[in-house]
C-alpha cells in the first residue's frame, strides 16, 4: 500500500481535522519532552557529581527541633578525620551577594567561604586554571567559576587577575569548571575560611560534606555514624576539660558525666547521600518536592495518553471510510498482513511527523525567554539527547497503538460485504467512538478542575495570612559603614514623608528555609527553637501582633517574645519569668508567623524574637538588616529611591540595594509558582488537545450522519432541530463525563494540596465552572459542525452510500 | 397541482457545465399517477428533486398548488415541503438507528403532531401496510421489500398530497417490486398524487401517464 499517498488523500479530504490532529500530537510530544526535562532535572539532582552516592551531607538535630544542615567547625573537622572519609569540606552559611568589579565591568555575584585545605575537592571540582585550595600558607585570594571568568575576561584563564568588591582587591587564585544548575554546589566566588571557628563548638553556622573512600561500606558508615560522632563529641569535650575533670572528686565527676551525657544526648547527627538530599526539604538547596516530582511524571504520562486517545479516536473515526477502499484491495489480491501493516504504517508516519514538528516547536520555544524561565535547567534539545530518543520512541509507540485497532477494524469485514455496505454507523464503531469521546471529555473536565485548584492555591499562597504585613515593607542590608549609624538612619528615615516605622533585625523574613537554631536544656526541661535577634521596634514595623504579655520597648534588653507555637509547647512559661534557669525572661507571646516555604510546617515551629543585651555583647552587632514600613498609599517606588539615596548619602557612597519584602517572598516561593505555572501550561495543552479531539470527532460524527441528516431534512426537520440532535448527544456525554470527573478531580486536587501545610479549600463551584467551560467548547464545536451539515443540500448526502 | 414552465437546471463545476434540465414544461393534475422515464443521466432525478423542493432550478417557474416555489430559500422550501410531499427512494433511506415505528413517526414529529396522535397514525399505517409485526425491528433486520414498505409508510403517514418516488422498485426483486407498485396504485386510488421516476416499463404501466425525458428535455409523444 502506498502509505504516503493514503495519508495525503485523507489529509486533502479532511484538511482541518488532519491538521488539527497533527498539531495536537506535535504539541503533545513537545510538552512531553519539556516535562521530561523537568523530571530529569529533579531526578538527576547532584548526580553530575562524580560518584555522588559516596558524597554525604552532614545533618544535625538538637532535642526535638527539625533536622538541619548546620554544624560547628570542630564537629565537622572531627568527622573529616574519620578513616572512611577520603575528603571532606565545609562552607560558611553566611554567604552574601555583592557587586564585583574588574576594569570597567561589574557584576553582582554570590560570595561564600569554604574550608581552606579541601575547598570543593569532595565534589570533584575541575580546576581550569591556577589552584582551587589554600593548602600552602602562601596561598591566598579567591576561586571563581569559569562562567564568571568568561564574563569578565572572555577566557577561563583568569588566575592572577584581580577582582574589586568595593572595599578589597581580591586576587583570583583559581578557576573551576561550573557545576550544573541541578547541583548543591553553587557557582560562587569562594574565599578561604582560614582557621575560622576551629575550636568554637557554639557557632553552628557551617555546612559539611564528606566523600567516602571507594572501599568504604556506605550503608555501614551511615548506620554507625550517629553513635560514633556522639562518642567522638564526648571524648573531645572531655579532652578539652581534662584538667577540671581529673581534679574533680568522684561525686563531681559523676555530676560532670551526667551533664556530659545530657549535652551529648541532646545532639543527633546523621549523614545523607547528596543524591537523596534534594527532596529532604532541610536546606535552602533542598528545593525538591516529591509531590511535584510525581505530578510532573504523571503530567508526562497524561499528556501522552491524552494524545494517544486523541489520535486513536481520529484514526478510528476515519477508518469506516477506508473499509471499501481497503477491502477492494483485498478482493484484488492484497494480503491481510500487508494491508494491516500499511494502515499501521500510516499512523506511525503521522506520529513521527508530529514528533519532528513537536521538536521544532521545542527548538523555537528555547528562544522564548518566558518559556526558559518557566523551566528548571536547560531545555535545549542537544542537552537531552536520551530524552529526545525517549520521546521518539513514545511517538513511535503512539503511532502503533493508534493504528492497530483501526487496522484490525477496517480489515475485519468480509470483503464482498464491505464492498457494498456503509460502515460509518455500525454499532461497534459507534460504541467505540462514544467510549473514546467520553474519555476525552472526562479528561478535559478533570484537567479544567485541576487548573482551577492550582490557581486557587497559587492565589492562596500569595494572599493568605503570613502573620505579618508583607506589603509596603522594604529592607536593606547595612554595610559596615552604616552599621554604627543605625540610630541616625532611623531618625533620618522617619523624617521622610511616608515612612511609618523603622527597625533592625539579623535576617529577612522569608529569605531562607532555615534560620538560627537554638537549643537549651535545664533540669528535665529542654527547648529548641528558631531564634531571631531583633530591636525593640521590629514587631511593630512588621505588623506582628502581640497576643499575650507586651511588645518590646526601648528599655528592654536580654529578653524574648515567643510565638504561639512555643507558648503551646512550653507549658511552664510565665510572662516576665525566665524561659529556663539561667536563660532570658519571656515578656510576651506573638502570633505565629510564616517565614519559610509553605511546603514546610515552619509556621507552627517555636520561634523566639530576642533583644540581645549584655549577655550577648561578645557576639557583636548582629542587627545588620534594616526594615522600613511604608505608609499605605504612598508612591512605593519613589520612597524606596529616597531611602536608597539617604543610605548612600549616610554611607561611603557605595551602592545600596533596597528590596520590597513581597518580592523576596515571591522569590522564596518561586519553585512553587514555577510549578503552578508549569502545570497550568500543561493543563492548557492537554485541554487544547482534548478539545481538538472533540472537534475532530464531532466532524467525523457529522460526516457519518450526513445521510441521516439529509433524510431528516427531506422529511421536514429544520436546521435547528438537526443542530439540537447533534448537540444533545454531546450534552449527554458531558453529563456522564461530569459524574466521573468530579470525584476524580477532587481526589487529584486534594492529593496535591496535601503537600502544602496551608492550603486552599476546593470550592464546590469549581466543578460546575469546569463543566460550563468544557461544555461550552464541546457544544459550540458540535453546534458549528451540525450547522454546516444541516445547511447542506440534502440530495447530496442522500445519494451517498 | 404542479405546473412547470421552461425549467432549466445547470450544474457547474470548475471545469464543466452540465445542462441537466433544458426548458422543461409539464403539468400534473391532482390525483394523477405520472411516470417519468428515460435513460440514465437524462435528468429524471434532477426533475424529481426540484419537484420535491429538495433543489432549486437554475431558471424557470414551478407552481405547486398555484404558488411559485421554484426559487425559495432552503428554510422556505422545508416549510412548504413539510406535510405536503412524501418521498420514496430507490435505496429506501431509512435511518439505521431508528426502528420501524420511529422511522415512520419521524415526519410527524417535524410537522408537530402531538405524541398521542402520532402513535395512533403510526399504528394505523403499520396495520394498513401489514407491518405491525415488524414495528420494533430495525432496518437491517428487514428484507428489501419490507424496508421499501416502511419507506412508503413513512412517506404516506402524514397524508401528503403528493408522493415523489425515485425508482421505488430499483433495489427489489420482481415479487417485492410488484407489491410496492400495487401499494402505490392503492394510494393513488385513495387520492394521492404520485410522480414516479422509473426505468421499468412494467412499473410505468401502473401510471396513468408517462413522460419521457431525453438529454434534459421532454420528448414529445409524437416522437415516441
Amino acid at each position: 500500500m502506498d502509505v504516503f499517498r493514503n495519508i495525503m488523500y485523507m489529509a486533502r479530504r479532511f484538511k482541518t481535522a488532519t491538521l488539527l490532529n497533527l498539531m495536537g500530537l506535535a504539541v503533545a510530544f513537545a510538552a512531553l519532552f519539556l516535562f521530561l526535562t523537568q523530571v530529569e532535572y529533579s531526578a538527576s539532582f547532584n548526580r553530575s557529581i562524580p560518584k555522588a552516592e559516596r558524597v554525604m551531607r552532614v545533618e544535625s538535630m538538637m532535642n526535638d527541633a527539625p533536622w538541619s544542615t548546620h554544624n560547628s567547625v570542630p564537629m565537622l573537622e572531627m568527622m573529616i578525620e574519620m578513616p572512611e572519609v577520603e575528603s571532606g569540606t565545609l562552607f560558611s552559611i553566611k554567604g552574601y551577594t555583592a557587586e564585583f568589579f574588574m576594569g570597567t565591568n561589574s557584576v553582582e555575584w554570590d560570595w561564600a567561604r569554604v574550608r581552606k585545605e579541601t575547598s570543593l575537592e569532595p565534589f570533584g571540582a575541575v580546576c581550569l586554571d591556577g589552584k582551587l585550595s589554600w593548602k600552602d600558607d602562601t596561598d591566598s585570594g579567591v576561586i571563581i567559576p569559569a562562567s564568571l571568568a568568561q564574563r569578565f575576561l572572555g577566557t577561563t584563564m583568569a588566575a592572577g587577575h584581580y577582582l574589586w568588591n568595593g572595599k578589597d582587591s581580591l586576587q583570583i587564585m583559581g578557576v573551576y569548571q561550573d557545576f550544573p544548575d541541578n547541583c548543591c554546589v553553587d557557582n560562587m566566588i569562594y574565599s578561604s575560611m582560614g582557621d575560622e571557628g576551629k575550636s568554637d563548638f557554639s557557632e553552628w553556622s557551617y555546612v559539611g560534606y564528606l566523600r567516602l573512600h571507594g572501599t568504604a561500606d556506605v550503608e555501614a558508615f551511615r548506620s554507625d555514624f550517629p553513635e560514633r560522632v556522639k562518642s567522638m563529641f564526648r571524648k573531645r569535650i572531655l579532652a578539652e576539660n581534662a584538667e577540671e575533670y581529673n581534679n574533680a572528686t568522684p561525686e563531681e565527676r559523676a555530676e560532670i558525666d551526667q551533664q556530659l551525657d545530657r549535652a551529648v544526648g541532646a545532639h543527633h547527627f546523621r549523614v545523607t547521600p547528596i543524591t537523596e538530599t534534594y527532596f529532604s526539604g532541610i536546606d535552602d538547596d533542598d528545593r525538591g518536592n516529591r509531590t511535584v516530582h510525581l505530578i510532573l511524571i504523571w503530567a508526562c504520562i497524561i499528556v501522552v495518553v491524552v494524545a494517544a486517545i486523541n489520535f486513536l479516536n481520529f484514526t478510528l473515526a476515519e477508518s469506516p471510510m477506508r473499509v471499501k477502499g481497503v477491502n477492494t484491495r483485498r478482493v484484488l489480491g492484497s494480503s491481510l498482513t500487508s494491508l494491516r501493516l500499511g494502515l499501521i504504517g500510516e499512523t506511525v508516519v503521522v506520529a513521527l511527523l508530529a514528533f519532528l514538528i513537536g521538536m521544532l516547536i521545542v527548538h523555537l520555544l528555547t528562544r522564548w525567554t518566558a518559556i526558559t524561565t518557566l523551566a528548571q535547567g536547560s531545555i535545549e534539545l542537544q542537552d537531552h539527547l536520551p530524552l529526545l530518543g525517549l520521546t521518539a520512541v513514545v511517538a513511535l509507540a503512539t503511532g502503533i497503538v493508534a493504528g492497530v485497532y483501526p487496522a484490525w477494524f477496517v480489515t475485519s469485514f468480509q470483503p464482498a460485504m464491505a464492498l457494498k455496505g456503509a460502515f460509518g454507523l455500525t454499532p461497534r464503531g459507534r460504541y467505540m467512538r462514544t467510549l473514546l469521546v467520553s474519555l476525552q471529555i472526562t479528561i478535559s473536565l478533570v484537567l479544567v478542575t485541576y487548573i482551577g485548584i492550582l490557581l486557587l492555591q497559587s492565589r492562596y499562597i500569595y494572599h493568605s495570612d503570613y502573620g505579618f504585613d508583607k506589603d509596603e515593607l522594604c529592607y536593606a542590608k547595612l554595610s559596615a559603614e552604616l552599621l554604627p549609624k543605625k540610630d541616625a538612619i532611623r531618625a533620618e528615615l522617619l523624617g521622610l514623608g511616608g515612612v511609618k516605622d523603622v527597625s533592625y533585625s539579623s535576617f529577612v523574613l522569608g529569605s531562607s528555609t532555615s534560620y538560627m537554631g537554638w537549643g537549651r536544656a535545664s533540669g528535665d526541661k529542654s527547648v529548641s527553637f528558631t531564634c531571631m535577634p531583633v530591636d525593640c521596634h521590629y514587631l511593630r514595623t512588621m505588623g506582628i501582633e502581640v497576643i499575650e504579655g507586651r511588645d518590646f520597648n526601648e528599655h528592654d534588653s536580654d529578653c524574648y517574645i515567643i510565638n504561639e507555637a512555643a507558648r503551646k509547647r512550653w507549658s511552664w512559661v510565665e510572662m516576665d519569668k525566665k524561659l529556663l534557669d539561667g536563660d532570658l525572661p519571656v515578656i510576651g507571646v506573638c502570633e505565629n508567623i510564616r517565614y519559610a516555604s509553605i511546603h514546610q510546617d515552619r509556621a507552627v515551629d517555636p520561634v523566639a524574637f530576642i533583644i540581645m543585651g549584655e549577655s550577648y555583647a561578645s557576639w557583636g552587632d548582629r542587627l545588620g538588616m534594616l526594615n522600613v514600613r511604608l505608609a499605605a498609599g504612598t508612591d512605593k517606588m519613589a520612597l524606596r529611591q529616597q531611602i536608597r539615596d539617604k543610605l548612600i548619602e549616610m554611607g561611603d557612597g557605595s551602592a545600596v540595594e533596597v528590596h520590597f519584602l513581597d518580592e523576596q517572598l515571591e522569590r522564596l516561593y518561586q519553585d512553587e509558582f514555577r510549578f503552578i505555572r508549569q502545570v497550568i501550561v500543561f493543563s492548557i495543552i492537554c485541554l487544547i488537545i482534548t478539545l481538538i479531539g472533540v472537534f475532530c470527532l464531532t466532524m467525523f460524527e457529522t460526516e457519518y450522519r450526513r445521510k441521516e441528516i439529509g433524510i431528516r431534512k427531506v422529511f421536514g426537520s429544520t436546521e435547528g432541530q438537526i443542530v439540537g440532535l447533534l448537540t444533545s448527544r454531546y450534552a449527554q456525554l458531558l453529563l456522564v463525563a461530569f459524574v466521573i470527573a468530579v470525584p476524580l478531580s477532587w481526589y487529584m486536587g486534594s492529593q496535591w494540596l496535601q503537600s502544602f501545610v496551608e492550603r486552599t479549600t476546593i470550592h464546590w463551584w469549581l466543578f460546575p465552572a469546569a463543566l460550563l467551560l468544557v461544555g461550552l467548547v464541546t457544544l459550540l464545536t458540535a453546534a458549528m459542525q451540525g450547522w454546516r451539515a444541516a445547511t447542506e443540500n440534502p440530495i447530496n448526502s442522500i445519494k451517498t452510500e | 397541482m404542479i405546473k412547470i414552465e421552461n425549467l432549466t437546471k445547470i450544474f457547474r463545476t470548475e471545469e464543466v457545465e452540465t445542462v441537466a434540465l433544458d426548458g422543461v414544461c409539464l403539468s400534473v393534475e391532482q390525483g394523477e399517477f405520472v411516470a417519468i422515464m428515460g435513460p440514465s443521466g437524462c435528468g429524471k432525478s434532477t426533475l424529481l428533486n426540484i419537484m420535491g423542493l429538495l433543489d432549486n432550478p437554475t431558471s424557470g417557474s414551478y407552481l405547486l398548488d398555484g404558488e411559485e416555489v421554484g426559487h425559495l430559500k432552503e428554510s422556505q422550501r422545508t416549510s412548504v415541503r413539510k406535510g405536503k410531499i412524501g418521498f420514496v427512494f430507490q435505496s429506501f433511506n431509512l435511518i439505521d438507528e431508528l426502528n420501524v415505528e420511529e422511522n415512520i413517526e419521524l415526519p410527524l414529529k417535524y410537522i408537530g403532531v402531538p405524541q398521542k396522535e402520532r402513535r395512533e397514525r403510526v399504528v394505523e399505517i403499520l396495520r394498513r401496510l401489514e407491518l405491525s409485526h415488524r414495528a420494533k425491528h430495525y432496518p437491517q433486520q428487514l428484507s428489501g421489500g419490507q424496508q421499501q414498505r416502511v419507506a412508503i409508510a413513512r412517506a404516506v403517514v402524514m397524508n401528503p398530497k403528493l408522493i415523489l418516488a425515485d425508482e421505488p422498485t430499483g433495489n427489489l426483486d420482481s415479487k417485492n417490486g410488484l407489491e410496492v407498485m400495487q401499494l402505490l396504485t392503492q394510494l393513488n386510488n385513495e387520492g394521492t398524487t404520485i410522480v414516479m421516476v422509473t426505468h421499468s416499463q412494467r412499473d410505468a404501466g401502473f401510471a396513468q401517464r408517462i413522460i419521457n425525458l431525453l438529454d434534459g428535455q421532454i420528448v414529445p409523444e409524437a416522437r415516441l
